[in-house]
């Protein structure tokens, strides 16, 4: 055949497809010999499997905590002065819930009822919330009576 | 009554197993069919070209099972075996794959062809494609197409067998137009099998 009209590349992919479909009508008892013949660690395709399907059960779970970091990232961004020690953002916020009851009760889940009840690593961001809040209404506010 | 377009082949969400029937049905897979699935899988990929763009074989399978368990494919348990569900997941991702690669390349060279003054078509990758990819992409296919034939060269059947799927014939029609015995054939398959080891192009290579 001329070099010219010969399209190497489907050719291969045929010959590897016609392969292929060998292996798939393959019966189990030849896959038997061909195993005999060269043994193929079977168990680590069963690993990738069940790897596989691991991944896409954690995968929303890894999606969620990227989330919370971005957001957390987020709030960290703002201009927002916060004390450093857990003592100081906590006395911060009692003051600011003090003052706006209001507000600070909507940003509680059900699972921390009181704000005492926060985890550590759940008060600076807190914090940032109630401050992005009270920014927020103070902004609204002064819309409505620029005077 | 109104036709909608195309008739969906999607299997419907009752006939689906279910995540949990998956799991099972992975602990399920005999030692012939793991195997079965990571020959079938090695092939494939050697056969998806530079479209393969760097994945192996195990890309692949994570691939349809990633789909099967996600719900993008699903395995009607009641009509086929499991592992035939991924034989059949892996095959279509890599044909998509493979079409998909092609329609971008080609779409790429359309996107820099204009018009000229004169209104001819007008393609600036013409020359430079003839100056380095194409003919290289051609030139490592020839090339491994020589490799095969100078091995099947040496084995009758096994030429006549590489001649059927490099013109598109299945094993079947092969055996048939050849009118040789399944034993002759599996011989000869086999002969190829272990003569030709499917391997998946890597980037930089």
């Amino acid at each position: 055949m001329a070099d010219k009209i010969r399209d190497y590349e489907q050719e291969l992919t045929r010959f590897m497809n016609g392969m292929a479909e060998a292996v798939a009508d393959m019966s189990d008892e030849e896959m038997k010999q061909e195993l005999a013949e060269g043994p193929v660690d079977s168990e680590q395709v069963r690993k990738l499997l069940r790897d596989a399907i691991k991944e896409c059960q954690q995968r929303p779970l890894v999606e969620a905590q990227k989330r919370y970091e971005e957001h957390v990232a987020a709030l960290g961004s703002d201009d927002f002065e916060v004390p450093g020690g857990l003592d100081e953002q906590r006395e911060m916020i009692s003051s600011i819930l003090a003052s706006n009851p209001q507000i600070g009760a909507g940003l509680l889940t059900s699972q921390y009822r009181d704000f005492t009840e926060l985890p550590d690593e759940d008060v600076e961001s807190y914090l940032r919330q109630l401050m992005k809040l009270i920014e927020a209404q103070r902004a609204a506010v002064d819309e409505k009576d620029p005077n | 009554m109104k036709r909608t377009g195309k008739a969906s082949r999607r299997i419907p969400e009752e006939k689906a197993a279910t995540q949990d029937e998956i799991v099972a049905a992975v602990e399920g897979l005999t030692q012939q069919e793991l195997s079965r699935l990571k020959g079938f899988a090695k092939w494939r990929v050697a056969g998806m070209g530079r479209a393969a763009q760097g994945q192996d074989w195990e890309d692949l399978l994570r691939k349809a099972i990633a789909a099967t368990y996600g719900g993008t494919r699903r395995w009607n348990k009641d009509a086929i075996r499991f592992w035939q569900h991924l034989l059949g997941a892996m095959r279509s991702i890599s044909s998509h794959e493979r079409d998909q690669f092609d329609e971008k390349e080609a779409r790429l060279e359309s996107d820099l062809m204009y018009s000229s003054a004169d209104g001819d078509e007008v393609n600036p990758l013409a020359t430079i494609e003839s100056l380095s990819a194409s003919p290289q992409r051609i030139l490592e296919a020839k090339e491994k197409v020589e490799e095969i034939e100078a091995i099947a060269n040496k084995n009758s059947l096994a030429w006549l067998i590489w001649d059927g799927f490099r013109s598109g014939m299945n094993g079947p029609e092969i055996r048939d137009a050849l009118c040789v015995s399944q034993k002759d054939y599996d011989t000869a398959m086999k002969w190829l099998r272990r003569k030709i080891r499917p391997r998946a192009r890597k980037d930089g290579e």
